[in-house]
């Protein structure tokens, strides 16, 4: 359904889908969440074993009701709210758990609680070794690293 | 008068202290307006407060002290003390009883410079530096040194006619509210003034600069007494206990009309609450303090909304703090000064003298005229010389990259996101491509 959906819009087929077939499937997760829960955000997908992840701090507007202060005789509205966004790059079976992550971490049941966005990627380079698409989607941590180097320094 | 005076250690080293207190003020201010003003103008904003200083300390020695205190007409000194000539380090009778002539000086230099400091809050993020230097002399050498001479010289007029400013609501306050207000109107307002909510970048930094200022009022009041005396000690909790209640009668105010005290509104309202003591520190009980700095801030703050609703891009609101705060202070020293406190100074209307009030009428309004007079005179001989305002592109770039080719804080962490450059030698900034570039050609 994917497939043809993209193909109508008119937007390039990613290798991910084409006559290749077994390429493997990986997501880009972008969730817009709340600051005052990003310390349980990152808790929740540590859990879940994401481990790969970038945060920054946007702003932006929803339905929130506007922020009003008052400095001497200036009144502001602040229409744009203070939110932080969180980039993910994981393989296809790791999307359900993710989501559910944030789901459960960032949610307080008032507007304003931010979105979920899951897109296709075509590629992906770890920049350090060159690996490609889910092999440097594979966590690797630099102790990993450092001890690998060790051995093969010993052996 | 007789020349018999002989030098207190006491009075000297309160005095002394006074002095350094009354500096203090000046930075103190600097952060106040500093936190007000927007983050690309902040080091502008700061620099005119230090600037005004610096100029009216070197004037004040080489002709300002000699045209305010010594001998003249009753409008304006003479030069017998230019250069600080026969200035002495022994007390002189007239003005100083126990401390040396000199310190005197010294402590009324400190005075014109906060004075002149105190109009910078009107023109931040506008007004081309040099051009407030000069303003700084000029304004210093025909306004302030005039309205000193009249209300504190021998044979002024105004002291003469028997009006009473204990540590400068007229000469300090009021006439640099007013001349605020006309500098702003001739400069015009910031290109988006009206148009765009304007918010003070640093809410911490003001408090910082409120609290300086409370602490070095001390000083600049309870020194006025010249000596280390029951004056003097009047003048420190009335002045203090004003500060309280203006604090406290701003943030009322805000409580009623809109449910919140700020964090801004308390600040200012101490400020007020100070400048509305000033005149009448060392005449007044701590009692009548409490009513005076609340009136004070409770003007203030009507005088800030008004002042939003006009064209006067009176940026940080020194008529409204300074100014009218200032006229309510030296009109409430005409109703609650007493004897009971200074046997030197007067009855007010309480006491039963309902003439001082008239007096201290006609010191506010003689002042308010003349510096309303003045300032333009000065502001026209200053853009006949160097132009005042920055170019719309320079502020729409922000002052400080233009006027003083410096920041006060710099984008991010990422130095190489901010566009910063390298540095050939000691002067020379290029922009990086143009440095690789001259590397790949074999430099010069």
């Amino acid at each position: 359904m994917r497939l043809i959906a993209a193909a109508l819009a008119g937007r390039p087929i990613s290798p991910s889908h084409t006559a290749q077939g077994n390429a493997p499937t990986m997501k880009l997760i972008t969730a817009i969440i709340r600051p005052e829960c990003l310390a349980d955000v990152k808790a929740a997908l540590f859990r879940a074993g994401v481990t790969g992840v970038t945060f920054s701090r946007v702003s932006g507007h929803g339905g929130e009701r506007e922020v009003v202060q008052q400095y001497r005789a200036e009144t502001v509205i602040l229409e744009f709210h203070e939110k932080v966004k969180v980039e993910m790059a994981v393989s296809e079976h790791y999307v359900e758990a993710t989501i559910a992550a944030i789901l459960s971490s960032a949610r307080t049941g008032n507007v304003g609680d931010g979105k979920i966005f899951v897109q296709h990627l075509d590629r992906v380079v770890r920049i350090r070794t060159g690996e490609e698409d889910t092999a440097a989607l594979t966590p690797v941590t630099a102790d990993a690293v450092q001890r690998q180097a060790q051995r093969q320094a010993s052996s | 008068m007789t020349p018999v005076s002989t030098l207190v250690a006491g009075d000297t080293a309160w005095v002394l202290m006074s002095t350094a207190l009354v500096l203090v003020m000046v930075p103190g201010l600097a952060c106040f307006y500093g936190g007000l003003s927007r983050n690309r103008a902040v080091l502008n904003t700061m620099l005119m407060s230090f600037g005004a200083l610096a100029v009216m300390s070197v004037f004040w020695v080489v002709a300002g002290y000699s045209l305010a205190f010594s001998a003249g007409t009753s409008w304006l000194g003479g030069l017998s003390w230019a250069g600080m000539q026969g200035v002495g380090v022994t007390p002189n009778p007239t003005y100083s009883g126990g401390i040396p002539h000199v310190l005197f000086s010294a402590f009324q230099m400190m005075f014109a410079g906060i004075t002149v400091a105190l109009i910078s809050g009107a023109v931040v993020e506008r007004m081309r530096f040099t051009a407030f230097l000069l303003f700084a002399l000029l304004w210093g050498a025909l306004v302030y040194v005039p309205l000193a001479h009249w209300v504190w010289a021998d044979g002024g007029w105004l002291r003469s006619l028997g009006a009473l400013d204990f540590a400068g609501g007229t000469v300090v306050h009021i006439s640099a509210g007013v001349a605020a207000v006309v500098l702003a109107r001739m400069l015009g307002r910031r290109h988006d003034a009206g148009r765009t909510a304007i918010l003070p970048h640093n809410v911490p930094l003001t408090l910082l600069g409120a609290g300086i200022l409370w602490f070095g009022w001390f000083g600049f009041n309870a020194g006025s007494a010249l000596a280390a005396d029951g004056i003097a000690a009047n003048a420190l909790i009335t002045t203090h206990t004003a500060a309280a209640a203006g604090l406290l009668s701003w943030i009322a105010v805000e409580l009623i009309r809109t449910r919140h005290a700020t964090a801004v509104g308390a600040a200012t309202g101490a400020v007020a609450g100070l400048v509305s003591i000033t005149p009448a520190a060392g005449f007044v009980s701590p009692l009548s303090a409490i009513v005076i700095g609340a009136v004070g801030a409770g003007c203030a703050y009507a005088a800030i909304q008004l002042r939003a609703k006009t064209a006067i891009d009176d940026a940080l609101d020194v008529f409204a703090c300074h100014g009218v705060a200032g006229i309510v202070g030296a009109l409430a020293t005409g109703v609650f000064a007493t004897k009971v406190i200074n046997g030197a100074g007067a009855d007010g209307l309480i006491a039963g003298n309902g003439r001082l009030l008239g007096i201290q009428g006609i010191a506010v309004l003689a002042t308010i005229a003349f510096v309303a007079v003045m300032t333009p005179v000065v502001v026209l001989a200053v853009n006949a010389v160097t132009k005042i305002r920055i170019s719309l592109a320079d502020e729409l770039a922000g002052v400080d990259t233009k006027e003083h080719r410096e920041e006060g804080y710099h984008g991010g962490g990422l130095a190489e996101f901010a566009g910063q450059s390298i540095t050939l030698g000691q002067r020379v900034v290029l922009p990086a491509h143009e440095v690789y570039g001259q590397a790949l050609s074999g430099g010069d």
